[in-house]
């Protein structure tokens, strides 16, 4: 049984298909990256896997545990950082943490130990006590990391972690996700930034339109693609057949600017 | 750019607001849009249609109220100091509807980041500014234009063009004015309710600026019903202190403005100086109001795109966690959110407000007994006043969907939290008509009991309403409703409050009609009570959803 399993998902949204028979699986101790352009269907599925959404059909199963039929456990064994940042602007952190502790159940000493810690890792202790509306973007995603990993959940999801992240924000998301995996925890989340899943992720799952077009280590892929030494990037949009539109695009670009 | 550009552009700016506080007031909305995004402006469109309705709705009613009256008072004697007295009264109203009824609404203004957009476009300023008060101005559109066209309309066909044309002077002065206070009361609250100090005093300074609130509305719309007395009052204060008292209002706002209505209206009616004194005060009170107009726009703009200074002094303490129990904590952070919010709080202190509103019908009794209708009356007033109630404890969750979405919380937990808080509320409510009617004279002792036998209600009422909008706007999952953003909630709320919170009393009375008898009815109403809390106990898990 893996951390994630998703079998022929399907999703849709009205007439559009978000999602069309999605297929892959998450191993125990990997980094897996869902790499798509805007709107291919990646926040989707992730919400999916939380049972926020219902699937069409398919399934989607968090350590066995069904997304649909039993959220709650799932989100047991989760830490979930979504795309937005909707906490509650009026509390502070504290406040936050602490409800969140409670629904949780968790212990006191052990919670109190774990968000000292965090806290001076994250370099968020500054901002334990001001409220959310206060923070900057950086800091809201240090504290809905907190959130996230207050429980030691062994599985983390993350929507989008490096979107609007300052440089030292990033590292520090970096290092967060290979400390995880390196203690046997799994990694799934959804990124549109190259270079981030090209250095983090043990395994890539490229999907366009909601169709997963290509999956495996990054060497896999190149093979795939048939362009050796080729960058993540140039390996995306050969799969997604974007290359020749991009050229296109930049080409008319430059046109444009020129005149 | 011209004026009706801005107006366009204006437009968008707004729509853009109305979107995001739709999309703030539902936790679930930004994951469930792209199922049915037509099913969702469409609701966008319809609520804010419905709002408008509303509020034009009980503007229109007071003024036609108001000229009714002021059509009667014309065939008394001392019609011009009446005249000027309830045209101030309706100035007076017009303020405390704009500056009230949109606080709630105003802060979400702030954070919306729609003036993001034009803020990085070629506008200067100034254009900027006025393109933000113009947003502003639409969102409050209806009852401002109501009460800007409506009322001196109807005042120029009955006495006049000139006095129309006066009042339409005035009372635009005064919806300026009143945006102008808006801004300020909004921006001053948002500070203090954003500023995380957790002092005793704060949260004082934040139920009373609640407080205040709510009695500000009950004023603005219990005066109706003293306009006659408080005309009387003034007209005989004026007769025994003499023409000072009229001097003295005819320098204040908004009595100015009605002094020289009147004048127009029925000629130099009052001593010289009162003339003078109103004259110049009212050129002093449209001149404040062009200056609210300038700088109103350039405090939003500094509020809207540079945000609220909110406090700077935090003092870092040791980390710590005070660690509770799943149905504390929802209650905690509730009532945490709550004292918070300026809406929230009304929402709050709605049921007490209430039972001390309504109260006063049951002394009218005391000459005689008090006979089972009244306390049926007042005890069913505030039941389907305790829905209301739960929909604001229901519009709590606006801005927590990113920490809901990974929580192992059940549906029921999160409503069970807020059922409590609902509940603690209107018992102590009914609690009161209680102790109320344990000092009044009951035509039957058995009526004590009509508040008690109740009491299940406040279960029944919190669970009936809280399950119907999960259900309904939320498929079953968790969700929030905001009171003024999604008035068909808010009217399904007072529906569904209304048939579960007046079957038992209903049983009361038909019980009492058929047979006559006080203790059988109470009994009926008791098990009633009974029955629907544990009918909802048993069946509502069965519609919920995690």
């Amino acid at each position: 049984m893996n951390p994630i399993e998703v079998r022929e998902l399907v999703k849709t949204f009205g007439h559009v298909k978000a999602v069309n028979n999605l297929t892959f699986d998450v191993y125990e101790g990997e980094v897996y990256g869902l790499l798509g352009p805007n709107g291919a269907g990646k926040t989707t599925t992730l919400k999916v896997l939380m049972g926020l959404l219902d699937p069409d059909s398919g399934t989607a199963t968090v350590f066995g545990i069904d997304s649909t039929s039993d959220p709650i456990e799932v989100k047991k064994r989760v830490g979930y950082v979504p795309e937005e940042q909707l906490l509650y602007n009026s509390l502070t952190s504290r406040e936050i943490l602490e409800f969140v502790a409670s629904v949780r159940g968790l212990d006191y000493y052990r919670t109190k130990n774990r968000v000292e810690e965090m806290a001076r890792a994250l370099d968020f202790a500054n901002h334990y006590d001001k409220p959310v509306i206060t923070l900057s973007q950086g800091n809201k995603q240090k504290a809905m990391l907190l959130i996230a990993m207050l429980h030691a959940p062994d599985l983390l999801i993350l929507d989008e972690p490096f979107s609007g992240l300052d440089v030292r924000t990033t590292r520090i998301m970096k290092d967060v996700i290979q400390i995880h995996t390196e203690r046997g925890g799994s990694v799934l989340f959804s990124t549109h930034i190259m270079e981030m899943a090209e250095g983090l992720c043990d395994r890539v799952g490229i999907i366009d339109d909601g169709v997963l077009v290509a999956e495996g280590t990054l060497d896999e892929l190149r093979t795939q693609s048939q362009s050796e030494g080729a960058t993540l990037e140039s390996v995306f949009l050969r799969l997604t057949g974007e290359e020749d539109e991009v050229r296109k695009g930049v080409d008319a670009l430059k046109g444009a600017l020129d005149k | 750019m011209n004026f009706r550009e801005r107006w366009r552009v204006a437009g968008v700016i707004a729509q853009e607001i109305r979107f995001n506080g739709y999309l703030d007031a539902n936790p679930s909305n930004l994951s469930r849009i792209k199922e049915k995004p037509e099913r969702i402006i469409s609701q966008i469109k319809r609520g804010s249609a419905f709002n408008s309705i509303l509020t034009g709705f009980i503007v229109l009613m007071i003024g036609i109220f108001m000229v009714a009256f002021l059509f009667i008072l014309s065939s008394a004697g001392n019609e011009g100091l009446q005249f000027a007295v309830s045209i101030s009264i309706f100035l007076g109203i017009s303020f405390a509807l704009i500056l009230f009824m949109n606080l709630m609404s105003t802060t979400g203004f702030f954070s919306s980041g729609a003036m993001i957009l034009p803020s990085t476009l070629p506008f200067n300023k100034s254009d900027l500014e006025g393109l933000m008060l113009l947003a502003f101005a639409r969102i409050f559109i209806a009852p401002i234009v109501l009460i800007v066209v409506i009322y001196p309309a109807m005042i120029a066909a009955l006495f006049g063009l000139l006095t129309g044309i006066f009042l339409l002077a005035a009372l635009a002065t005064t919806s300026i004015l009143a945006l102008g206070a808006l801004i300020r009361v909004s921006g001053w609250f948002y500070s203090k309710s954003q500023s995380g100090n957790e002092s005793k005093l704060s949260i004082i300074i934040r139920i009373g600026a609640g407080l205040g609130m709510m009695i500000g509305i009950f004023i603005s719309y219990g005066v109706m019903g003293f306009i006659p007395a408080i005309v009387d009052f003034i007209t005989t204060l004026s007769t025994i202190v003499g023409s000072g008292i009229t001097i003295i209002l005819a320098l204040i706002f908004p009595f100015s403005f009605g002094f020289v209505a009147a004048i127009i209206t029925y000629g130099p009616v009052f001593p010289l100086p009162t003339v003078i004194a109103s004259t110049l005060a009212s050129i002093v009170y449209i001149y404040l109001g062009f200056r609210s107009y300038i700088t109103s726009g350039r405090t939003l703009r500094s509020l809207a795109m540079g945000g609220i200074s909110v406090s700077s002094d935090f003092s870092i303490s040791p980390i710590d966690l005070n660690i509770s129990s799943k149905l504390r904590a929802m209650i905690r952070k509730d009532i945490r959110v709550a004292t918070r919010s300026l809406g929230s709080i009304m929402l709050l202190v709605l049921p007490f407000i209430l039972v001390f509103a309504i109260l006063p019908s049951l002394s009218l009794g005391y000459s005689t007994a008090i006979r089972s209708w009244s306390v049926l009356l007042v005890v069913g007033y505030i039941t389907i006043f305790g829905g209301a109630a739960m929909v604001g404890l229901l519009g709590l969750d606006t801005q927590g969907a990113s920490i809901y979405e990974g929580l192992p919380l059940r549906t029921m937990t999160v409503l069970n939290g807020k059922i409590v808080i609902s509940a603690v509320s209107y018992s102590f409510s009914t609690l009161v008509v209680f102790v109320f009617l344990l000092l009044g004279n009951l035509i039957s002792p058995y009526l004590l009991f009509i508040p008690l036998f109740q009491i299940p209600c406040a279960y029944s009422v919190g669970a009936a309403v809280g399950g119907t909008i999960y259900k309904v706007r939320g498929g079953g999952r968790v969700t929030a409703v905001n009171l003024v953003g999604d008035q068909l909630m808010s009217l399904l709320a007072l529906v569904v409050s209304g048939i579960v919170g007046l079957l038992p009393l209903s049983g009361y009375g038909v019980t009492l009609l058929i047979t006559g008898d006080h203790l059988l009815s109470v009994l009926v109403q008791l098990s009633i009570s009974l029955g629907e809390a544990i009918l909802l106990r048993i069946t509502l898990p069965h519609i919920l959803k995690d």
